[in-house]
């Protein structure tokens, strides 16, 4: 069951990468949120053939890395396992429209190639965004952004749970697998019949579990409300987000690279 | 100091099967006492616990803790009196972090931050984790959960401990220190447990469950040592009561 | 299967998100009328376990693959609709945020293609209806293999239609759909099998677990009409506003519109479009669709790259600098460290 303790793993390393203290880091949760959300949005803004301006938009993950002190290679290793969908999906473009757009040394560049590329662009950099987000921030400080977004806390706190049991149900689920599995060795998955007792089970001690998880709030004082933490902004909160938005508004409405190229080839 | 009595006075549970937990359990612990609860699985233990805290109430029978009678409405008084540790650590500790764990149970009583911040770094100190602060619980060792876990229940300043099988699934260092942690603490406490020597070493008192009724009630030592009784409870004498392997000596 | 950010357009991923928010705070509303507290860690503990629980692979008979459990339906059936679809949307945003599986922006898509179909519409409509007779052994079954396999088609449906309006892909509507639906199928069996597997192993062991849900459903019926009824309004109306903002050409929606009732424009959308028209060309947050012909997409759609000579040095030069960029900060971050 090398996906569930991969997922452990994985989950952990985010959670590691969280509790640094760089100045992303540091920046509040909510001003990380919006700007996620913003460069993401941007980004899928721009039409399928317009690969050139997504290009300057590879400047904020580098800033996030290089400012947040994020490894450069585990995050984008994971970015690969979100890839062969859209691969899957986009191979199509390339299939279906043949109509030739750009003439470059005598070749000719189908539009659908061009709307193939500008998909996995947009595939790396919409997901290199959630988990820079997620390593710069942490769940809990998710959690605040929420909060300060008047997401009711009924909802915050149940995401807040869900997470926290996690790992605690992802390590029963191995115990379970490799319990069968020692047991069955041929067997590739879990076989049908054992379908029903084995989550079944799995799922009755979790409902049991969430009994005592409950007791064990109302015996120390729990009424219904949870506390939560609350992170104030400060000035460079502020520089950062009026920076963020003006630099992804300008990418949106200055085609950059060409520019740049004009001025270097003097056209 | 107010009296952190415990009294039991016929109490008896019958599970919603009709299956019958508590049979008439009768018992008064007294302030500062620390009394161990042994017994086979299934005889009892647990629910006995709970009728405490009450999260069961009895289906008769009455429970004092200090001088307020358990019922639906002086609930909150008595759990904020009473510290309650789990079996599993796990089903405890459902913050993000160490802190929010322990600041748990002050923030419910609404104390300001400032006296949370008090309470949290007291609990933590004495416990003698106050490294974990920040950690997330999960990153934590079986040992370093059950530490979290009684720092939870000690930020609370509760006069009475009850704890359910704290030394299980404990490596013998994480073992040893939760013995001296136990015995420095001045509470009233109730510890469930299969593990006689923790109890030898902790208790001076010994209650016997089995099939929901009292089968002893006395000095540990004297019952420790009762070879017959522990047979019939499903129990076995601790080792360093047990003679020697090889050279048959004690 | 989830849709990705890549995948989707503002539009489309801002109007699901909006849905999904809104069918999101009716649920809250709804559960904190229960006020069970109680509910709040099973909530919690019942997502931790949904998201595990989908990485056991499952065999299925005969056949060399596997599959793994379907989420919503057995939320329903635990917690109820409204907890059911809360919980689902906290396991999909932990899943986004932590695996980037799905997206920020498509999170609203995916909570509604597998939150909402499976909790509210195959859930009441399918698995309640089905057991209302009195709970069986075997209606339990059936209830929630059916539940699952028709909330899965809804779902993948939708997810079709999604990527369509977002004009990702150049595969026609028909084709797409006739790939999407027969995989779904197939993958909505094995979860349906899976789940009703789970949950008759549950009645059977311990009925009180589904019990107290299954005696409330019957006063709700109301309220959750009331829920469509909203849903589909506010859509309705957050899709015609965005789609008038959204691009001077016909955009997937309006085409839909155009499709449906002949006229291309909302009347009333005209004046708002010619003021909006200039700054639209520049800020669209819509990429151009190519719904239509070749020839109209090479004259609406622009490639960016201008002549390619210029283009190429420019990008590679924007790429150039952004490394460098990184570089720079790196340098200065080491010194730092260094005097330090």
């Amino acid at each position: 069951m090398a996906n569930v303790s991969d997922s452990i793993y994985e989950i952990r390393y985010l959670d590691e990468l969280s509790q640094k203290n760089s100045f992303i880091h540091k920046l509040h949760p909510l001003v990380k949120l919006i700007v996620s959300i913003f460069y993401i949005i941007i980004t899928v803004s721009f039409g399928k053939y317009e690969i050139l301006s997504l290009t300057p938009l590879t400047i904020y993950p580098i800033i996030l890395f290089t400012l947040g002190d994020i490894k450069f290679f585990p995050i984008l290793k994971r970015s690969f396992l979100v890839l062969p969908v859209v691969l899957g999906l986009g191979i199509f473009n390339p299939i279906l429209d043949r109509e030739p757009l750009l003439t470059f040394m005598n070749f000719a560049i189908t539009g659908g190639w061009i709307s193939y590329l500008s998909l996995i662009m947009k595939c790396f950099l919409t997901v290199l965004c959630a988990l820079l987000l997620i390593s710069t921030t942490g769940i809990n400080n998710i959690a605040i952004a929420l909060r300060s977004l008047l997401i009711p806390k009924i909802f915050v706190t149940q995401f807040l749970l869900t997470y926290r049991y996690i790992s605690v149900l992802l390590e029963e689920i191995i115990s379970i697998w490799t319990a069968y599995s020692l047991r069955a060795p041929e067997q590739k998955g879990i076989s049908y019949k054992s379908w029903g007792p084995l989550l079944g089970q799995l799922l009755i001690r979790t409902y049991d579990r969430a009994q005592r998880i409950y007791n064990g709030m109302v015996l120390r004082g729990f009424s219904g409300e949870f506390y939560q933490d609350k992170i104030r902004f400060s000035l460079i909160d502020f520089c950062y987000l009026v920076i963020m938005i003006v630099f992804l508004l300008l990418t949106k409405l200055y085609n950059i690279p060409l520019i740049l190229g004009n001025i270097l080839t003097g056209v | 100091m107010s009296h952190h009595k415990i009294i039991l006075e016929e109490v008896i549970y019958t599970y919603p099967d009709g299956k019958e937990a508590l049979n008439n359990i009768s018992f008064e612990v007294h302030h500062g006492e620390s009394v161990a609860i042994i017994g086979s699985n299934g005889a009892g233990k647990s629910t006995l616990l709970l009728t405490l805290v009450g999260i069961l109430f009895p289906s008769s029978g009455k429970i004092t803790i200090g001088d307020v009678p358990v019922t639906k409405q002086t609930l909150s008084l008595i759990r904020q009196k009473i510290g309650f540790t789990f079996q599993n650590a796990d089903d405890q500790l459902f913050n993000g972090s160490v802190y929010d764990d322990v600041a748990f149970g002050p923030r419910n009583y609404k104390l300001s931050e400032s006296d949370v911040e008090k309470k949290v770094s007291k609990a933590l100190e004495i416990v003698g984790i106050t490294h974990l602060r920040d950690r997330p619980p999960y990153k934590l060792s079986g040992g370093e959960k059950r530490s979290v876990s009684i720092a939870a229940v000690l930020s609370m300043d509760p006069d009475i401990l009850l704890m359910d099988e704290p030394s299980a699934a404990l490596d013998p260092k994480s073992r040893r220190r939760l013995i001296n942690l136990l015995l420095d603490f001045k509470h009233t406490k109730l510890i469930t447990t299969h593990d006689l020597d923790m109890v030898l070493d902790v208790c001076d008192r010994t209650i016997v469950l089995g099939n929901g009724k009292i089968l002893a009630d006395g000095s540990t030592v004297d019952i420790l040592n009762d070879e017959k009784l522990l047979d019939e409870c499903g129990l076995e004498k601790p080792l360093s009561l047990q003679s020697c392997p090889i050279c048959n000596k004690r | 299967m989830h849709m990705a950010d890549a995948l989707i357009s503002p539009v489309v991923g801002g109007i699901m998100w909006a849905t999904s928010a809104g069918a999101a705070s009716y649920s809250i509303k709804k559960i904190k009328l229960d006020l069970d507290e109680k509910k709040i860690p099973l909530m919690g503990v019942m997502g931790a376990f949904v998201f595990a629980a989908q990485m056991i692979n499952f065999t299925i008979p005969g056949t060399g693959s596997s599959g793994h459990i379907g989420g919503g339906i057995l939320l329903a059936i635990l917690l109820g609709p409204y907890a059911g679809f809360l919980t689902m949307a906290s396991v999909l945003a932990i899943q986004a945020l932590f695996f980037a599986d799905g997206g920020l922006l498509a999170l609203g898509s995916n909570i509604f293609n597998l939150g909402f179909y499976t909790c509210f519409i195959a859930y009441p409509l399918i698995y309640k209806s089905i057991i209302k007779k009195g709970i069986t052994k075997k209606r339990i079954f059936v209830g929630s293999l059916l539940a699952s396999v028709i909330g899965l088609q809804l779902g993948s449906f939708s997810v079709v239609l999604q990527t369509f309006f977002s004009g990702i892909t150049e595969l026609p509507l028909l084709s797409f759909l006739l790939l999407m639906q027969p995989i779904h199928l197939a993958i909505g069996l094995i979860e349906g099998l899976i789940t009703a597997a789970v949950v008759t192993f549950v009645w059977s062991a311990r009925p009180e677990i589904l019990e107290p849900i299954n005696s409330k459903i019957r006063s709700k019926n109301m309220s959750y009409k009331k829920l469509i009824a909203v849903l589909l309004c506010s859509a309705v109306l957050i899709g015609s506003m965005l789609s008038w903002y959204a691009s001077s050409n016909p955009d997937g929606l309006e085409w839909a519109i155009e499709n449906i009732t002949g006229n291309a424009e909302l009347e009333s959308s005209e004046n708002l479009h010619t003021t909006l028209e200039s700054f639209q060309e520049k800020i669209s947050f819509l990429p151009d669709y190519s719904l239509k012909t070749k020839v109209e997409v090479e004259s609406n759609t622009p490639v960016d790259v201008g002549t390619s000579v210029s283009g190429l040095i420019g990008g590679l030069l924007t790429l150039f600098l952004a490394i460098s960029i990184g570089l720079v900060i790196k340098l200065f971050k080491n010194k730092r460290l260094k005097e330090n």
